[in-house]
């Protein structure tokens, strides 16, 4: 139900949608990510052990899309920040909610945080999401890894299998892990580490209905990045390990 | 849970910031001492000025005052790692007035500094380095062109404004774009710059006497000897740090070495800058690096040149007819005499002034831009360009305002003048902020004990003694000035009512930067104090 003042609904989960719905229909190489992205692509996540609430919404978008994605926020009603988009606004944006119930957070053409996540040419696909492989690949690169991250990459795995078909919507698409872990050491390493403690959380706290064993996802998706073929440079950090860091840590921003 | 203690608690989208700790190093390696210019024009002018000058010593002196400097702008950076720096400190912690007075200090520094180094690249970097490579290689074509952009207004000001709108252009081009031209420039000029070192490191004393006599020669000139005895006082100069002239040439050596802090005006794009390590890092790396490679700079020209032929070719020997002056990079190619090495000792030393006049730009940009948003300045001021993100509005008016310097230093007789007299006006800024520093856990116990800045040392808060020893040290270096005006005044003491003045000019300034806008504002129903209750976003 919209507001009576505003074009925005009262719940983030259906503004959510709705916003990223109007960006596929709009043309706009923009795209959910972040909690509520799993939201809209795993039902595990709606309820039972890993339901949570929602704080913030979390897009990417292309640089070519900045302009007239800004534009549809605005008409909306959202909120900029001007200042720290005066400031960042070459790689993020930030918007609020104009009664401050959340804010949305945009990064551009990549996603930089622990590890930096390539995502321009990868925002145009049918999902209002981006890929389920994207969407794995910047909950596993979280270094300093939450509940809630395990959680949602729990429920990603237990709905979605791994596909060799990068073309597959519903599908986890291992060529692009493989694509992007084989370049990037430090990536590779984070998720390596990370992987096995949603391996972890499942043998912990099961979910009654699933379509797959997050177990035997897990795994196999430890032997595909094992496999994949590794680039120099990353042989050559791979040389260097945990000696030196290997990682950033974001910084939460006060607004 | 078993995962439950290896996991971390996160409340939003975090933040990876655009600028490294590489970058946040050398913006403050090129703004404070960039190795390559100040040891070519800003060291060994002293050994004449101020006969008996030691300059190592000195050298390492002002590398130790700066220390508590470099840990009270530290503390403060990472408590409030916000655009605008000393402006967001002071006048949430003191008071909006004092603010605009020492931010408005700091901006005269860096518009002044990068007017100086727009002009620099035209007299001495592009100039010198045509004449030098005209010289060695016997070309008269660019010998004439080297001295027309050291003595020729227009050729002068086209150089000079070329550097302007080129920094113009690439401050637009975004926050990444400019510092990987400040990087790559540095990284070419301090390569050739160590190529020089390396030069007099293995060279020999024979050898560069032998291809300066040749060079001198050819020119009309004497020998080492003969420009030794040329120059009054060469022949018995030596130095010694327990003389006379150490104070002011720690005033002079302070006035480039002082600015180690910059860094703190890129804090709101700086990655972990609310980090006390990180800042510390950056500015005692950048420290660091200045002063070790000045210092081996130093001993390595003496090495090979002698301090009596250094003196003398300083106080301007009549026996020295090369018509390029003796700049260190020039004297460095001697040693050898070889093309490829002259064009690489020399053509890196024209990329040290881009990076400086970066710097120095950067910081007034941006607090325009906190200025704006304050409402201090018309909003459109922080306007950002929707393609570049770079606040275009900001940096064209800084670019003006720096044009219009260049334009007045190269026509007018005065800017050598004031530009002794930034590191006045630093001084005065560093004291507000040390006032502030002090402050800070009295006014605002909130901010502070929650902040990186609350370190004790004995007991006692570290603010309190590094705030004290910053005020006790530039109020010292103030009163040099007074004491050796002519250390300031570029050697007219008729022009000593210039530091008063000057000084009152920015005290007077600052506060009507603040109280004419709040009037303003005031008419149009806005009262501007509440901004400063809180402190800005990030």
């Amino acid at each position: 139900m919209a507001d009576s003042e505003t074009l925005i609904l009262s719940d983030i989960r259906d503004e959510a949608k709705r916003l990223a719905e109007a960006a596929v229909t709009l043309g706009l190489s923009a795209r959910l990510i972040g909690g509520l992205a799993i939201w809209l692509r795993c039902p595990s996540v709606h309820d039972g052990p890993f339901g949570r609430s929602y704080q913030d919404m979390d897009f990417a978008i292309s640089a070519a899309a900045a302009t007239k994605f800004k534009a549809l926020l605005m008409t909306q009603g959202y909120l900029p920040d001007q200042f720290f988009n005066g400031l960042h606004g070459a790689t993020r944006l930030y918007y609020g909610e104009p009664a401050g119930r959340w804010s949305i957070d945009v990064v551009i053409d990549e996603l930089v945080m622990s590890h930096k996540l390539d995502l321009r040419a990868r925002l145009d696909g049918p999902a209002p999401t981006i890929t389920l492989a994207d969407l794995l690949l910047t909950k596993l690169q979280v270094w300093e890894i939450n509940r809630k991250d395990l959680g949602d990459t729990l429920c990603l795995l237990a709905d979605h299998a791994l596909t060799e078909d990068d073309g597959e919507v519903e599908g986890i698409s291992l060529p692009r892990i493989r694509s992007v872990l084989g370049k990037d050491w430090g990536f590779c390493h984070t998720v390596e580490r990370n992987a096995p403690k949603v391996a972890e959380l499942w043998s912990q706290e099961r979910l009654p209905r699933t379509t797959n064993d997050v177990a035997a996802q897990v795994t196999s998706l430890l032997r595909a990045i094992d496999d994949a073929p590794k680039s120099r440079a990353w042989r050559l950090r791979g040389r260097v390990g945990e000696r030196i860091r290997w990682y950033e840590t974001p910084e939460e921003v006060k607004h | 849970m078993a995962t439950a203690s290896r996991l971390f608690v996160r409340n939003s989208t975090g933040l990876v910031r655009s600028a490294s700790a590489v970058d946040a190093t050398i913006f403050n390696a090129v703004i404070s001492a960039p190795v390559g210019s100040t040891i070519a024009y800003s060291i060994f002018f002293a050994l004449v000025a101020f006969p008996g000058a030691d300059v190592v010593g000195v050298l390492i002196l002002v590398a130790v005052i700066n220390i508590p400097v470099l840990i009270m702008f530290a503390l403060l950076g990472a408590s409030m790692p916000r655009v605008g720096g000393d402006y967001v400190w002071v006048s949430r912690v003191l008071s909006p007035p004092l603010a605009l007075i020492s931010n408005l200090c700091m901006i005269m520094g860096g518009l002044l500094g990068a007017a100086f180094f727009a002009k620099f690249f035209s007299v001495l970097a592009l100039g010198p380095v045509l004449v030098a490579v005209g010289a060695i290689f016997s070309n008269s074509h660019f010998i004439d062109w080297g001295n027309a952009f050291q003595t020729n207004n227009s050729w002068i000001l086209g150089a000079s404004l070329f550097m302007v709108a080129l920094q113009t252009l690439i401050l637009i081009s975004g926050t990444k774009a400019t510092f990987r031209w400040q990087n790559y420039s540095f990284i070419i000029a301090m390569a050739g710059t160590l190529v020089g070192f390396i030069v007099l490191l293995i060279g020999s004393q024979g050898d560069f006497f032998s291809h300066f006599d040749a060079l001198n020669k050819s020119f009309g000139g004497g020998t080492v000897a003969q420009v030794i005895s040329g120059a009054p006082g060469a022949a018995g100069a030596a130095p010694s740090f327990f003389s006379s002239a150490t104070l002011p040439t720690l005033f002079s050596i302070q006035g480039f070495m002082m600015w180690n802090f910059w860094s703190v005006y890129m804090s709101g794009e700086l990655k972990s800058a609310s980090n006390r390590r990180r800042q510390l890092s950056v500015m005692f790396g950048a420290l660091g690096w200045d002063t070790v490679l000045l210092v081996i700079g130093v001993l390595l020209l003496f090495r090979v040149a002698g301090y009596n032929f250094v003196y003398a070719l300083n106080a301007a020997s009549t026996a020295y007819k090369i018509p390029s002056g003796p700049f260190y990079p020039f004297l460095a190619s001697l040693v050898f005499n070889t093309p490829i090495l002259t064009i690489i000792i020399m053509g890196s030393f024209l990329f040290w002034s881009l990076p400086s006049m970066i710097a120095n730009t950067f910081m007034p940009i941006r607090s325009f831009f906190a200025w704006s948003f304050d409402r201090l300045m018309p909003e459109r001021l922080a306007n950002v360009n929707e393609r570049t993100h770079s606040p275009v509005n900001a940096i064209i008016l800084t670019n003006l305002i720096i044009a219009a310097l260049v334009i007045w230093s190269v026509v007018g007789n005065q800017f050598q003048l004031v530009l002794g007299l930034i590191v006045l006006a630093g001084a005065l800024a560093v004291i507000i902020v040390g006032l502030a520093a002090v402050a800070l856990p009295i006014r605002r116990p909130d901010l502070y004990q929650a902040s990186p800045a609350n370190v004790k040392f004995l007991g006692i808060p570290l603010l309190y003694i590094v705030g004290t020893l910053s005020i006790a040290e530039f109020i010292g270096i103030i009163a040099i000035s007074f004491i050796n005006p002519l250390s300031v005044m570029n050697g007219n003491r008729d022009d000593f009512w210039w530091i008063p003045a000057w000084l009152g000019g920015l005290i007077v300034g600052g506060a009507l930067l603040y109280y004419v806008p709040r009037f303003i504002r005031a008419q149009q129903g806005v009262n501007i104090g509440f901004v400063y209750k809180e402190l800005p976003p990030e």
